[in-house]
């Protein structure tokens, strides 16, 4: 029995697609770009996605899916938030997730992570800082940038920790809470009304968090990216292109 | 008199009658709407714990 919670979710989850002014999914032209981005995606990393899926206990699809929303494959540098990568993820990201692991899901990180962590950021399970010291957040923003392994590695650890933070055995993991916390941050007050320790564990179902004004545009649109019809999970799971 | 009560209770009676047989034909329409929808052919991928559930499209060929 996995030590993880059983995550359920529609593919696809909403009846439209993603539009963003005359930038459509369903336009067989970017529905195409977007296969051969999942395409590209899964010929370039697949290896390293699928051992850390493994580790994880992610599925290759959505992992393929996040690269594909965040940065359409590409090694990219960090923007103004720091999200750096083929995951866009931040330094306080990896900080957070990893240090908070046990506390959140109930179980050890699995060693795998923890030595890599371990090897390339010395302080990260020792420091007394609440926050990414400066030295450590420059290592871990090269690292983000020019390793995909560690880049893979920390944004698939961060999803599962996002998956965790809004589950129970009962209620089961939300997929469609995990996008929105992975987009616009773990602790945002749409996901967390009663304060960031006491994240909200009740499904709500992806439609309404697509249509609440309280959830950022961006991760409304995210929604529709990963979860709409000819979005990147449709694509791979439903279209089976990869 | 009598002819004039006689034909108002004849109206609503018509009336009436009018309003619950289309109440009724939009209930049995959205009985069949309802089944219809429960039919849809769906599957569900097992894949390391998640539980994908996929509508199937009718002219796609799965195992």
């Amino acid at each position: 029995m996995s030590r993880y919670t059983t995550i359920r979710a529609r593919v696809p989850d909403l009846p439209t697609s993603f539009k963003s002014g005359r930038y459509d999914y369903s336009d067989p032209t970017v529905k195409q770009s977007n296969i051969d981005t999942v395409r590209k995606i899964n010929n370039t990393y697949g290896s390293i996605i699928n051992t850390w899926g493994n580790v994880f206990f992610i599925p290759n699809s959505v992992i393929v899916g996040f690269i594909a929303t965040e940065s359409g494959g590409v090694m990219t540098k960090p923007n103004r938030f720091k999200a750096t990568g083929l995951m866009q993820v931040t330094p306080s990201a990896v900080w957070e997730s990893a240090r908070k692991w046990d506390s959140t899901v109930g179980s050890p990180l699995p060693a795998e992570a923890a030595n890599l962590l371990r090897k390339n950021i010395p302080d990260l399970f020792t420091s007394k800082s609440s926050t990414v010291p400066t030295a450590s957040e420059k290592k871990i923003l090269t690292l983000l940038e020019k390793d995909a392994n560690f880049n893979i590695m920390t944004g698939t650890m961060l999803l599962r920790w996002l998956l965790e933070r809004f589950s129970t055995q009962a209620t089961g993991g939300q997929l469609n809470k995990a996008m929105v916390a992975y987009n616009a941050g773990a602790y945002i007050r749409v996901l967390n009304p009663q304060g960031a320790s006491s994240p909200n564990k009740i499904p709500v179902d992806t439609a309404s968090l697509a249509s609440n004004r309280a959830v950022p545009v961006e991760s409304r649109g995210y929604l529709f990216k990963m979860l709409g019809k000819d979005g990147f999970l449709s694509l791979i799971i439903k279209d089976r292109v990869i | 008199m009598a002819e004039l009560i006689i034909f108002i209770q004849k109206a609503n009676f018509m009336k009436l009658r009018n309003i619950v047989f289309v109440l009724l034909l939009a209930g049995a329409g959205y009985a069949v709407y309802k089944m219809m929808q429960k039919t849809k052919k769906t599957k569900i991928i097992k894949d390391r714990g998640f539980e994908f559930e996929v509508e199937e499209d009718e002219d796609v060929i799965t195992d």
